[in-house]
Parts: structure tokens; C-alpha cells; sequence
């Protein structure tokens, strides 16, 4: 949501080297270092229907090659489609004069008006659920193709263990032999577990036959040159891949497509495994059991106001900071040297870098490294000293009472100071060789940790690097 | 980016006992099928159509110049019915938007530009971006951003869009300031017309 409050003017610089707006950012508690999407594990916690938003388990959407049972998306322009009823005149079967209505449904686009009558689909009963599943040619080829596969898999897999067993588990052996069991057949046993196993017989392996090429191929029909093209009959290429497995050439094979489903994902440290979000199970909830996003645990910076910045001199700038824990937090900004921190980055690595959750439980991907730009191109004269951040109060609000008075603070460095947030004036000079003003800076700050297993300190100085585009240079 | 102050008239704006600043600019149909729960800006040209059925907006809900906001109808074999229309708290509909919707979740943002189909459904922290036109009957669900026309689902918001949403409302309220008279910046309201038109 980078247009609110244009969050992503002020970058904070995560542990794995790239810069992201605040809310794009989490805080790891156990391991105190700042975590961003690329640096943490996306794990998917429930499935659901983002029409009809019903929870689907996993196994379920997996039979259902997670698409939704009751949402279609139109073939035509991939809206949603909607259930209409109408009645329709229907005369009993033994007295032709009498006539009753009965209630039918069917589904029609609100966008292109397409409905499932323009393909000559049959007008369904009951409201949801009577829609059927096309069927493809080739289902009982590629159904047999996986029978297969998985035979061949199991095979192999049973040949493996025996090659490991065989030189390993000698003792097994022998004690099998020495009761006299065979030890296929207690492998047999076992078989069913697997989720290799096959379905079927296992002698399917031999019954493959290989298709065989040919060289001659179908001609192309005799009316395709003579026909004239009707180009709103055949269907465009977005129709055509929306169901890959039919491919529909001409809108009149276009067919109800059931609707994709959405995952809600928690995100895990790969460091120390602990949650850094879990959403709550129910689809339409915006809660979540666990957040330690950065914008809950790390004071927020914002520039105050947009300024054209003039080249060679000193300008004032204006920054807010705001503290978003229910505790006073002390901070200080500190220079930020991007050489310096990088290096430090890198010298950490090497020692944490065996130590990745070597078989943990979580599958570390490696994901080619992705570095930020971090040059800047302004000198900022930092405030000295510590300025003390209120704790959030949320009836502060509805409070008269003026807090800066509470505070001692230096009007040189605090410009203002409302509840939960001071606001600091800085000094920005810009390079001369530079359009675009990007200054850093570093938040010290003291972070009171409130997990309940923490053994040390339960207040720990942290370092925040930030860089922050604080505007134009006009000459 | 902290907002900036902007300054309202006394004389052009009714304010409320719940702290509803609504300007006389507007144009509230129905007036009383119309519920403002508290702190909720009415910027003038908007159209509230509160004629047709109820419509109540929660509380610090911004609603930008020249939008509509109208209860949508359904067809039936006789007639047609309005429903009424729930906005729920912090949300934002912004300059010349269009909204049918049947429900509208808190934390919602609405970009400019926007049409809001027929009984469409915008779930709580969800958004609409800019320019975006959304068919009857959409469902925006949680934590999405649906752009484009059609509107799709293009992109996801960021767990912490609940406090952003209220503080945006929130500071946005604080930020619009009474004054005497309006200082003389004649200018400013003319960008912001031209960026409606476009």
C-alpha cells in the first residue's frame, strides 16, 4: 500500500540486503533482525474461494485441482459468473393440458453477457452444484499414464531400499531369515503407506506400449480456404489458455471454468523457524494470531512534508517519528556508511552460515541474492543525543492535555511533539552531482521484547538502517 | 509522507454533534435514510443516495469530491428492489468514484475514478485502485487489490493495512481544518478538478 502516506519514500534496509517500505518488513523476535518476503518461508495455511470465501482443505483442493466446487469464472472474459432463475412452462406427462412452471437456473456473465444456453448447456434444477465436469479425451490415456508412473516409482523405490538394505541392515536380514519370513513380503505389507503405491496390478509396468511417431500427419479440412473467417466465432488466445486442457478453438466449445482458489499464507523465519505471521483460519478475517511486522515493532519514519531541495546548501527537513509499541522507547539516528554495513553483513554470514536450518524442518530454496542500491546521494547533519518516544496510547485521542511539557527535550532537534510521535528537524545537503536526494541514516533504538521465553534482556538496542528519498533538486 | 493540512470553510460545511463535516456542496438524497456514524468527511459534489434505500457509513470514512455513493437495485420478475448499502468504518472513496456496492468492508480503500458494480462486495482491507471499473457482483476478497477494467486481482496489501487504513482516515480527519475564511488558494482547487476530468 505504498500510496498511503507514499510508504515507500522511507526504505528500511532487511538483514538479507534489500530495501523495503516498512510494511513490507518484519521483525524476527527470537532472532532480533529485520526479515523481509525474500528472506522468510511462505508457507500456505488454508485455501479458499476468494467469490464464494469457503475454506477448502488441503487434500480437497488437491482432488479438485484447486479450483473452487460451486464458483465459475465466464470463459469468455473471466468474471464471475452468476446463477439466474427463470421459470419455464412444462406440461405433465399424462395430461398434456395441464401446464406447471418450474424453477430453473442458469449462469450468465454480468460483464459480457455471456450464459451457459450460448453453448447449448441445459438449464440445471437446483440452484448450485448440478454443473458437471467436461470431459477430455484423453483422460483414460493420462489416467494410465499415472497408474503407470507411479508403478514405475514404486519399483524403484522398493529396488533402492533393498540395495540399502542390503549392506546395511544385515541384521534384519538375517533375524527375517531366521524366522523364516520373507522379507518381500513383509516390505509388501508396508506398501500401501506409500503414497507410491500403485492402484492398480504392478505388472502394468510391462503392458506399456510406446505410442509411435508418425510422419504423416492429418490434412488441413477442405473448407478452410473457402470459408470465410468469423472472427467473433473463434475464440482469442486468453480463452484458449484459461482451460489448457481443451484449448477451445470456437466460442461455441467454450465451457464454465470453476474458479481458481486463493492460499492464506504465514511466513516463517528460516533462521530460527518461528512464526512471523499467521493469519486467523476464517477466509474473511483480516485478524491474525501472530504479526511481527515492522510497522508494529520498529519506529516509523515519515518525511513531514514534500520540499524541492536546492543544490550545494544546507536544507531543513523534517522527518516524524512514531512509536508504534506500548512502551517509551529511547532512540538515537546514527550515520549510516553503506561500505561499512555491508561489509559487517557479509563477515556475519560466514559465521551463520552452516548454521541455516540444516535439516530443519523447513526446505531452504536457494534463491539468487538480491541487493539494494545503496548509494546515497546527500550528507545529512544528524541531531546529537536521545529523544524519547511516548508509548502508543490509544485514548490519547480523546486527551486534552498537552504532553510535550512532560519531556525535556531540545527545541533545536524536536520540532513538535504529539502523543506517540516527536517530529525531528535534519539538515540534508545535497551531492552536487545529483537530481534525486537519497540520504541514511541509523535507528538505535531500545526494543523491549515482550516474548515470554526470552532469557535475556527484555530490552535489547537495535539498529535500523533507513534510507529515505527525500526529494527533488532543483538548481 | 505525513499528510498535509487542508482547510475548509466554516460557512460551506455543516458539522454534527458526532463530528460529521459535511459540506453544503453535496447533495444527500433522503436525507433521513442516511446514517453518518461519526467523523466521517463529506467533501462537496458528492452524491448520497439515500432516496433509493438506506445507506449508513461508518465511523472516519473519508468520501472524496464528486462521488456517488447509490444503493444497488435487482431485477425481479416484478420490479425492481433497492437494497440498502453498508460502508464500514475507515474507509476511503476517493475523487469521482462510483459506488453500487452492497457492501463495503472497514479499512477499504477506494481509489478515484472507480466504478463499484451492482451489489459487488469489497471485503474488509481490501482496495481498488485507481480507475479501476469492477462489474456486478464482484467479490474483492481480503488483503487483494483489484485494478484494471475489468477489475482484476492484481495485487495483495501487506498485513499491516488495518493500522494504515485507520491512521490514514484518522490523520486525514485531523489534517482537515475549519477556518474563518477560506485563504486565497483558488489554484489548488482547479488541479484537483482537472485530475476528475482526466
Amino acid at each position: 500500500m505504498a500510496h498511503l502516506f507514499q510508504v515507500d519514500r522511507v526504505k528500511l534496509l532487511c538483514s538479507c540486503g534489500v530495501l523495503k517500505p516498512i510494511t513490507a518488513i518484519y521483525l524476527c523476535r527470537h532472532c532480533l533482525k529485520l526479515r523481509c518476503g525474500n528472506c522468510v518461508s511462505h508457507e500456505v495455511d488454508t485455501l479458499f474461494c476468494p467469490n464464494c470465501l469457503e475454506n477448502l482443505p488441503s487434500t480437497e483442493a488437491r482432488l479438485k485441482r484447486n479450483r473452487c466446487g460451486s464458483c465459475f469464472d465466464c470463459p469468455s472474459c473471466s468474471h464471475t459468473l452468476v446463477t439466474r432463475a427463470t421459470s419455464v412452462q412444462t406440461t405433465a406427462p399424462d395430461d398434456p393440458s395441464k401446464t406447471s412452471s418450474r424453477k430453473v437456473y442458469y449462469l450468465t456473465c454480468t460483464r459480457c453477457r455471456w450464459t451457459s444456453r450460448d453453448v447449448g448447456l441445459k438449464d440445471q434444477t437446483v440452484a448450485s452444484g448440478g454443473w458437471g465436469e467436461q470431459d477430455n479425451e484423453h483422460y483414460r490415456f493420462l489416467q494410465f499414464l499415472m497408474e503407470h508412473y507411479r508403478a514405475l516409482a514404486q519399483a524403484e523405490k522398493l529396488e533402492r531400499e533393498k540395495k540399502r538394505s542390503s549392506h546395511r541392515k544385515s541384521t534384519y536380514l538375517s533375524l527375517s531369515d531366521k524366522y523364516s519370513l520373507p522379507s518381500l513380503l513383509g516390505r509388501k505389507s508396508l506398501t500401501p503407506l506409500s503414497p507410491y503405491s500403485p492402484k492398480g496390478d504392478a505388472s502394468q509396468i510391462s503392458e506399456m506400449i510406446p505410442l509411435e511417431a508418425s510422419s504423416e500427419v492429418e490434412g488441413l479440412p477442405d473448407d478452410i480456404f473457402t470459408e470465410e473467417v468469423i472472427l467473433s466465432s473463434v475464440t482469442n488466445m486468453e480463452q484458449r489458455m484459461a482451460s489448457p486442457e481443451f484449448q477451445p478453438e470456437t466460442v461455441t466449445e467454450l465451457y464454465p471454468l470453476r474458479k481458481h482458489i486463493l492460499p492464506k499464507r504465514s511466513l516463517r523465519c528460516r533462521h530460527c523457524e518461528h512464526n512471523l505471521s499467521k493469519p486467523e483460519y476464517n477466509p474473511s478475517s483480516i485478524k491474525f494470531k501472530i504479526q511481527l511486522g515492522a510497522f508494529y515493532h520498529v519506529p516509523e519514519v515519515r518525511l513531514v512534508k514534500s520540499i524541492v531541495l536546492k543544490a550545494g546548501v544546507e536544507n531543513g527537513v523534517q522527518i516524524s517519528l512514531c512509536n508504534p509499541t506500548p512502551h517509551d522507547i529511547t532512540l538515537a539516528l546514527l550515520p549510516f556508511v553503506p561500505e561499512a554495513y555491508l561489509q559487517a553483513q557479509q563477515k556475519e554470514e560466514c559465521s551463520e552460515g552452516g548454521l541455516v536450518t540444516q535439516g530443519g524442518l523447513v526446505r531452504v530454496v536457494d534463491i539468487p541474492r538480491e541487493t539494494s542500491d545503496l548509494k546515497l546521494t546527500g550528507d545529512v547533519a544528524l541531531p546529537q543525543g536521545q529523544v524519547i518516544l511516548a508509548a502508543r496510547d490509544d485514548t490519547a485521542e480523546y486527551d486534552d492535555h498537552d504532553a510535550a511539557s512532560a519531556y525535556k527535550d531540545d527545541p533545536q532537534v524536536v520540532a513538535w511533539r504529539r502523543a506517540n510521535k516527536v517530529g525531528m528537524n535534519l539538515l540534508v545537503t545535497p551531492h552536487s552531482d545529483t537530481t534525486r536526494v537519497k540520504i541514511g541514516l541509523v535507528l538505535r533504538y531500545d526494543y523491549t521484547n515482550t516474548v515470554a521465553t526470552a532469557t535475556e534482556a527484555r530490552i535489547v538496542t537495535l539498529n535500523v538502517p533507513i534510507m529515505i528519498d527525500v526529494g527533488p533538486v532543483s538548481e | 509522507m505525513e499528510l498535509e493540512d487542508s482547510y475548509y470553510p466554516k460557512a460551506q460545511y455543516i458539522e454534527t454533534a458526532t463530528g460529521n463535516r459535511v459540506s453544503r456542496g453535496s447533495v444527500l438524497c433522503g436525507s433521513q435514510n442516511i446514517v453518518l456514524s461519526g467523523k466521517v468527511v463529506v467533501l462537496e459534489g458528492v452524491v448520497v443516495r439515500g432516496d433509493l434505500a438506506n445507506v449508513r457509513v461508518g465511523r472516519h470514512c473519508v468520501v472524496s469530491s464528486r462521488a456517488v455513493i447509490r444503493p444497488p437495485f435487482k431485477k425481479f420478475s416484478k420490479g425492481v428492489a433497492f437494497f440498502p448499502l453498508h460502508i464500514g468504518d475507515h474507509v476511503f472513496i476517493g475523487e469521482g468514484s462510483v459506488v453500487n456496492a452492497a457492501v463495503v468492508g472497514s479499512y477499504v480503500y477506494i481509489g478515484k475514478n472507480c466504478v463499484i458494480g451492482r451489489r459487488c462486495i469489497l471485503k474488509d482491507c481490501s482496495m481498488v485502485a485507481d480507475n479501476t471499473v469492477l462489474p456486478p457482483e464482484t467479490v474483492v476478497p481480503p488483503f487483494a487489490v483489484y485494478s484494471g477494467s475489468p477489475g482484476t486481482h492484481t495485487a495483495d496489501l501487506p498485513e499491516s493495512t488495518q493500522d494504515l487504513m485507520t491512521d490514514y482516515t484518522r490523520s486525514y480527519y485531523h489534517h482537515f481544518i475549519r477556518v474563518k475564511d477560506m485563504p486565497s488558494t483558488p489554484r489548488e482547487s482547479a488541479t484537483t478538478a482537472r485530475l476528475v476530468d482526466v
